[in-house]
């Protein structure tokens, strides 16, 4: 898919640029388009260094288990089908709570592992995809992010008066999108009426 | 209330650390090193989609995309500038990166499109990415429900997002 949004992107841009005059523009965009590369690398690498030092303290310390304890009964009303003290779940919920402290890096190997484990417990037939496995991804589209520390990061470096003050909408906004996904799936799941969202705040 | 907020997350983490006898400036260096690497991993994808993104602004279609969408997403108060990162946003994340910066660049953190796409990006993600990685790594190839679901969840986001800027904000 990348394949043709990178190839579509550059081939409509020179087309359109081209044929409207704006040939300085395009090439000079292509001449700062590396440099101006790794200086956003630079600035949104530094906050996921930082933040990942941050969060190997928290994994060690064992304050994402615990916190994983504690979201445990709401996603188990969410994924009906997880066995109780089962694998998936484990896996769930250290996944749930590593996307809430903003630790992506963490957050996929712990999903795709809640993954095999749910296949593994669903028995599922070959290839098609159980209701919770499809409410477990949708929650992963969404963002439960507590700090979107990158973002953070990149308005403090655009200059941002306060960068965080975009938060309470943020917590908002995610909140609504993540309902819209869970009310969807569970109305495509047949439980009509399944009007519980988990989001932490 | 944000800044205690980040305050709070660093200095309660490192001292809940110390207090369970973790070893919290070696954890910390062993973490940092992984961010580090994860950050290098992703520079190739991040150049190639800055350039095919700061040649996208360069080429001026944005202005007349967003002329061509005003009066449509006009009613909702979506600000045009945003439109780019809402078409990016679910396809790669290195892509809405380069796209978020761009319009920092050309309008700023605080202007009403910045905030509007700050909200967007902050409570979005990388959806047919993550689809494509969760169900991949498991063999799926009947995702059901699964991408109207999540499409749904970021279209209400997008919606939202300009939403909550306009009231709360402003």
């Amino acid at each position: 898919m990348m394949n043709y949004v990178f190839a579509g992107l550059i081939l409509f841009a020179a087309v359109w640029g081209v044929a409207t005059g704006h040939s300085d523009a395009l090439a000079s965009a292509i001449l700062t388009g590396g440099s101006s590369a790794v200086t956003l690398i630079l600035t949104v690498g530094g906050a996921m260094t930082l933040w990942s030092g941050i969060m190997a303290i928290a994994e060690k310390s064992g304050l994402t288990e615990y916190a994983a304890k504690l979201l445990r009964p709401l996603l188990g009303l969410l994924l009906p089908g997880m066995k109780k003290g089962g694998e998936a779940e484990k896996y769930v919920c250290m996944n749930v709570v590593s996307n809430l402290l903003g630790l992506g890096n963490a957050a996929t190997p712990l999903g795709l592992k809640a993954m095999q484990a749910m296949r593994d417990e669903h028995g599922v037939l070959s290839g098609q995809a159980s209701p919770d496995m499809m409410t477990f991804v949708v929650m992963n589209t969404a963002s439960l992010q507590l700090l979107p520390t990158t973002l953070l990061t990149l308005r403090a470096e655009a200059g941002a008066a306060d960068p965080m003050d975009i938060m309470p909408c943020v917590w908002l906004t995610s909140a609504a999108a993540l309902t819209a996904g869970l009310l969807l799936c569970g109305a495509l799941r047949g439980f009509t009426g399944i009007g519980s969202a988990k989001e932490g705040h | 209330m944000g800044n205690i907020i980040v305050i709070l997350s660093v200095t309660g983490i490192v001292l809940f650390g110390l207090v369970k006898g973790v070893n919290v400036f070696d954890t910390f260096l062993a973490g940092a090193r992984e961010g580090m690497r994860a950050a290098a991993a992703i520079l190739p994808a991040l150049t190639a989609l800055t350039l095919a993104v700061s040649m996208i602004r360069a080429s001026g279609c944005l202005e007349a995309a967003g002329q061509m969408l005003a009066p449509l997403i006009g009613a909702i108060r979506i600000p045009p500038e945003t439109v780019p990162l809402m078409l990016i946003r679910p396809v790669s994340g290195s892509g809405a990166l380069a796209v978020i910066r761009g319009i920092f660049e050309q309008s700023g953190p605080d202007s009403f499109a910045g905030k509007v796409a700050s909200v967007m990006m902050g409570s979005t993600e990388t959806t047919f990415y993550t689809v494509a990685v969760y169900f991949g790594s498991v063999g799926v190839k009947k995702t059901g429900y699964t991408v109207p679901a999540a499409l749904t969840a970021d279209l209400t986001g997008m919606i939202f997002a300009a939403l909550t800027v306009t009231l709360m904000m402003y």
